[in-house]
């Protein structure tokens, strides 16, 4: 046994002595160095030392122990070849056996019961950076982990040094391909026509490894490289083979197969959530939805536009003639596959999506492509298709006095930028050119992210790669940084509710504690027909109401309060009743408060990632501006939430100059300093 | 079929046929007499069909505007039972097909919207 002073401190030492050492758990503090999270799933915080892909978490961990099981299965034993003779007991000697890549600990704890006498040692580089070891072992056992380290070399000769002469290297890694077993009575064909999804998975994985820096295939390399480094003699190599599908009658063979296949789409899986670069950002969540969605998102929104109202026509322009197909025929045909294509527009975003059954990909990707890099932006499907809808979206605006509100809102509060309208004027001057102009600026490479769910990253990557390989690669379109200006502006308009838009901008990232203090000011109540506790709630007359507001953008963020009622003198006394409580809110919260404050947010937050839409729009953003941000790093930042911080943040936002917009009754409604603005 | 048969395609295709033909569709066409009325060859086709209105509203403002005054002078001369002045007479240069290929366009869109009323659809 190596002295105290010996033993390296990344060594978990198991066995006989296993009762008198303490397992080393990692602490809360500690958790963040080490462990880094993407798309829902934990992986090694470290990339530079280290170039392992895969994730390391709960469910992988599983996947581990079902893929262990399943070779012991296979083998019929832990180990092959003299593994016995070496570890038997020899007098005034401790044996020592380390498990390198140990995971969980599975085989080494099952040794370690048949081999008492022995020191096991399971070292894993997931958990710590590999020291030099001052050690010397009788058996060196590798599973499966090539993909920890760059180039398989490093542990041949790690190997060879480590090894007390005489001693023993177990490799054992697996041949990336799919092959026919030797039971079958002839090969037919070639093996990759059998299963051509797991044969292209094999395929695509040499370049995403390489990408790590990663060296591979090692499988069939080994046996060369152990007989290179001159180290080793005695080299002996066993292929197993293990199936993939219920092919075989054995039912030991079919419950391997089963474990095998499952184990495969799990690492195909974990790959998936790699984001792929490849001049065109694609992303993917595969949920095991029946359906896929997908969905272009563009940096088209109205704050990008030259000319007013373009980015109106070109959302309703999507989906027209390309040079692929007719609009006609790519209703008719989305009709057929039996899939719903969408266009909606935001102030950052043009998001053209295609929700489809399962194994449509191919058809409306590439729909959704041809428009992008061959949309023909007619002249009559400007006048006979588009122009008729982008003026009764425009109509149908002006009966909704909370929409008005909030356009007019952005323009006080941003003027530019930000402050265009979504919906082009009643009286535009816009032509099928300028859309044309617009699209053909926008449409490049760097300005499209490719969202998908329900679907491999894999398979969309490289159907993106295929149809957008022609489209340019940077655009020309730009959008000053936003800044606040804040002031008041009076709207006439008949017909639905009286309303008043008061609100407080700014510029820069969104806040947790704005995001805190619009979930505890908001009277939906959280079971309907109730009152819930806000301040708002309790005070405001009945008929009207208030919802709270808070739109944030990749570089500003407008909070703010929307009264509605029946008639001016009701909004105004609900607005002063909502802004005397934002006062109040903004000195701070206390306590209980502040948490049911923070637990709303969250939720808030969260559920948004549920919905598709919600998930899109998300994910959609932080890929376009190249943040490397998730649903987790959002919760964890409501957790930095103090009073001393909300109290700071939402008495700053108040401070500001306030917007005001009255939609309706101009006579009637309040004017600012009515409200105790 | 507002457009009627045409072998216009077939002769273009060949160069001996087009340098045999192409003098005597001068020749025609001055015959004809329309281009006395300051009217382009366009002009003659007949606009009681549903796409012929429908391409006659995909013309550009200008040259909707154009058309109808080429019309009213035309019948304006009719009226008179005279043609025009020589120097309002339709140039050959000028008398360039503005309308065929809307109606030929919107002749497409008819034909696909009818395949698709009717194709029938397997599964791979």
């Amino acid at each position: 046994m190596p002295s105290e002073d010996d033993e390296p401190d990344d060594i978990q030492p198991h066995g006989e002595e296993l009762q008198n050492t303490d397992l080393e758990e990692l602490r809360d503090s500690e958790f963040p160095g080490y462990f880094s999270e993407r798309d829902g799933r934990l992986y090694q915080a470290d990339t530079v030392t280290s170039p392992y892909p895969l994730p390391v978490d709960t469910p992988e961990n599983q996947r581990h122990s079902t893929l262990h099981k399943a070779l012991k299965e296979l083998i019929e034993n832990n180990y092959i070849g003299p593994v016995q003779e070496v570890l038997a007991l020899q007098e005034g000697q401790q044996k020592v056996a380390i498990d390198l890549g140990c995971g969980i600990g599975e085989w080494v704890m099952e040794m370690a019961k048949e081999f008492p006498q022995v020191s096991f040692y399971g070292l894993d580089s997931r958990l710590r950076t590999a020291t030099p070891m001052r050690i010397s072992v009788d058996l060196l056992h590798a599973r499966a982990i090539f993909m920890t380290v760059r180039d398989y070399s490093v542990i041949v000769q790690e190997a060879a040094r480590i090894l007390k002469p005489g001693g023993i290297f177990l490799s054992g890694e697996w041949g990336q391909f799919p092959a026919f077993h030797p039971v079958l009575p002839e090969a037919r064909g070639n093996p990759g026509d059998h299963v051509p999804g797991l044969d292209r998975f094999y395929r695509m994985l040499p370049d995403v490894l390489a990408r790590r820096g990663i060296i591979s295939p090692v499988a069939s390399t080994v046996h060369e490289r152990l007989s290179r480094s001159g180290a080793f003699t005695d080299i002996h190599e066993h292929v197993y083979y293990m199936p993939i599908g219920p092919w075989s009658p054995d039912p030991m063979a079919q419950t391997l197969a089963r474990a095998s296949s499952r184990t495969i789409q799990r690492v195909a899986r974990n790959f998936a959530t790699v984001v792929d670069s490849a001049g065109i950002k694609v992303a993917a969540v595969d949920n095991n939805q029946p359906t896929t969605s997908v969905t272009f998102l563009i940096k088209a929104g109205s704050r990008f536009e030259h000319k007013a109202g373009v980015a109106h026509g070109l959302k309703n322009f999507a989906f027209k003639s390309s040079a692929k197909r007719t609009a006609l025929g790519t209703v008719r045909e989305s009709e057929i596959y039996g899939g719903v294509l969408s266009a909606s527009l935001s102030r950052e975003h043009l998001a053209l999506t295609a929700e489809f059954l399962r194994g449509d990909e191919q058809y409306f990707v590439d729909v959704l492509a041809s428009f992008v890099t061959s949309g023909r932006f007619t002249r009559h499907e400007y006048a006979e298709y588009v122009a008729p809808v982008v003026e009764s979206e425009i109509e149908e605006s002006k009966f909704n006095p909370g929409f008005q509100a909030i356009e007019a809102a952005h323009a006080v509060a941003f003027h530019n930028g930000l402050g265009s309208s979504l919906l082009a004027s009643p009286h535009n001057s816009i032509t099928h050119e300028d859309i044309r102009s617009f699209a053909q600026s926008a449409f490049t490479r760097d300005n499209i992210a490719v969202l998908g769910t329900g679907i491999d990253q894999a398979t969309l990557a490289s159907l993106v790669e295929q149809s957008l390989s022609k489209i340019s690669a940077t655009s020309q379109i730009s959008s000053s940084a936003s800044s606040y200006f804040g002031g008041e502006t009076r709207l006439p308009a008949h017909g639905g509710p009286q309303t008043v838009f008061v609100g407080f901008g700014s510029a820069g990232a969104p806040t947790p504690e704005i995001a805190a203090l619009s979930a505890y000011l908001s009277p939906t109540p959280s079971v309907k027909w109730s009152k819930g506790s806000s301040p708002i709630a309790a005070t405001i007359p009945e008929g009207t109401t208030v919802e709270v507001v808070h739109l944030s953008y990749s570089d500003a963020s407008l909070f703010g309060l929307l009264v509605q009622g029946p008639s001016g003198s009701a909004v105004k006394e609900a607005g002063k009743a909502a802004v005397q409580a934002l006062k109040t809110v903004s000195n701070g919260l206390k306590g209980d408060d502040l948490k049911k404050a923070l637990s709303k947010a969250k939720f808030t937050a969260a559920s948004a990632v549920d919905s598709r839409e919600g998930l899109v729009s998300i994910l959609g953003s932080k890929v376009l501006s190249g943040h490397e941000s998730s649903l987790d790093t959002t919760l964890a930042s409501f957790d930095k939430v103090s009073e001393i911080t909300f109290a700071k943040a939402a008495s700053t936002l108040v401070k500001v100059k306030p917007v005001f917009v009255a939609v309706g009754d101009v006579a009637t409604l309040p004017y600012a300093d009515e409200l105790g603005l | 079929m507002p457009l009627g048969l045409t072998l216009a395609p077939r002769v273009l295709a060949s160069k001996t046929l087009t340098s045999w033909v192409t003098p005597i569709a001068h020749w025609y066409a001055n015959l004809a007499g329309y281009r006395k009325y300051g009217l382009k060859y366009d002009d003659l086709i007949i606009e009681e069909y549903e796409d012929v209105q429908r391409a006659l509203h995909r013309l550009t403002p200008r040259e909707q505007y154009d058309r109808a005054y080429r019309m009213k002078r035309a019948s304006h001369a009719s009226v008179l039972h005279n043609v025009l002045p020589k120097e309002e007479w339709t140039k050959p240069q000028e008398d360039v097909r503005f309308l065929t290929p809307h109606v030929k366009e919107v002749e497409k869109e008819d034909k696909e919207r009818a395949m698709w009323d009717t194709v029938f659809v397997s599964r791979k």
